[in-house]
């Protein structure tokens, strides 16, 4: 999103202000927002994860799809080849909406961080 | 046994033609099944219009041409031209050669005893064995190895809080807490709230 350099530059820099990745956001997740964030709900349960054994890095919120394309798997096996490619390609578009969250997070925290130093020396 | 040359020649000097009757022959047309079809060389050139016909085959001129002596049972060789020794030492070194390590042009013609005096058999200023110091390996391998360990160092550093080229993002949000579980515990008896950021 154009922060590869001009963040870490920063953070290096400054790093009273930078946020650590490391570690969850340090501010209330509501605070900011004119109205309030949605939670987010987990659409698969945990017994469908249990029966089809995810490991504990793939029970996130885009485990629905993975569902889905291991159901299709298991359909078109031994196999799939391309079979499969629409429901491979949502799960992608889950994890990679998944991703700029994360990184919406880092701006987001940043941000307070700024804003929390201009509000210290005021 | 190993002859002086001068000595050599005079033995080698034949007073009674037994080539005729195919005893001591050792050159190279003694046997057969050597050569590809069209490179054996032919018959010896007896007259003038041979001698022109042999040198235009090798590209040679006809006043250079001068084909192996016929009394010589080691090197008759029929028509093909005797040059003398050409070896790597004797060719220009500044020139731009199509073969740089044999100082050779591509179709260059070559002396019958081209792979004796080979450039990487026998030299006096090509490869000397002097040169392959223990020094210079070390820095052949260590101007390859050296930047690729540091860059190694550079690139494995875990710290997340360094300069990098990425775009920063905070963990990923799942809706239990599994290393609190860890090993024995029940994730489901530590869930978290995660917010998205779509608003009611």
């Amino acid at each position: 999103m154009g922060t590869k350099l001009s963040v870490s530059l920063e953070g290096a820099l400054s790093p009273e202000t930078a946020p650590r990745t490391d570690r969850p956001p340090t501010f209330d997740p509501q605070a900011g927002f004119e109205r309030p964030r949605k939670e987010r709900v987990m659409k698969a349960t945990w017994e469908e994860m249990e029966q089809f054994r995810l490991k504990p890095g793939q029970r996130d919120y885009c485990a629905h799809h993975l569902i889905d394309l291991m159901k299709c798997q298991t359909k078109n096996a031994p196999f799939a080849g391309h079979a499969c490619d629409d429901q491979r390609g949502a799960w992608d578009k889950c994890e990679y909406d998944d991703h700029l969250m994360r990184i919406k997070e880092y701006e987001r925290e940043r941000r307070l961080l700024h804003r929390q130093q201009r509000k210290e020396l005021a | 046994m190993n002859l002086a040359p001068p000595l050599r020649r005079v033995l080698a000097k034949r007073y009674l033609h037994l080539t005729l009757l195919g005893r001591n022959q050792r050159g190279p047309l003694t046997f057969d099944g050597w050569y590809p079809r069209d490179h054996k060389p032919g018959p010896y050139p007896e007259n003038d219009e041979q001698r022109r016909a042999a040198a235009t085959k090798y590209g040679i001129r006809p006043e250079d041409y001068k084909p192996m002596n016929k009394d010589d049972p080691i090197k008759y060789a029929g028509d093909y031209p005797d040059f003398g020794v050409v070896t790597f030492d004797h060719k220009d070194p500044y020139e731009d050669y199509s073969d740089r390590q044999m100082r050779r042009n591509w179709g260059e013609m070559v002396s019958i005893d081209m792979m004796r005096y080979r450039p990487d058999r026998l030299t006096f200023t090509g490869l000397n064995e002097e040169d392959y110091t223990y020094w210079g390996h070390f820095t052949i391998m260590a101007r390859v190895l050296v930047p690729m360990l540091v860059l190694t160092y550079l690139f494995t550093q875990s710290d997340p809080n360094i300069f990098r080229w990425q775009n920063p993002a905070m963990p990923k949000q799942y809706p239990y807490d599994f290393a609190r579980a860890f090993p024995f515990g029940d994730p489901r008896d530590y869930p978290i709230k995660n917010y998205s950021f779509d608003l009611e």
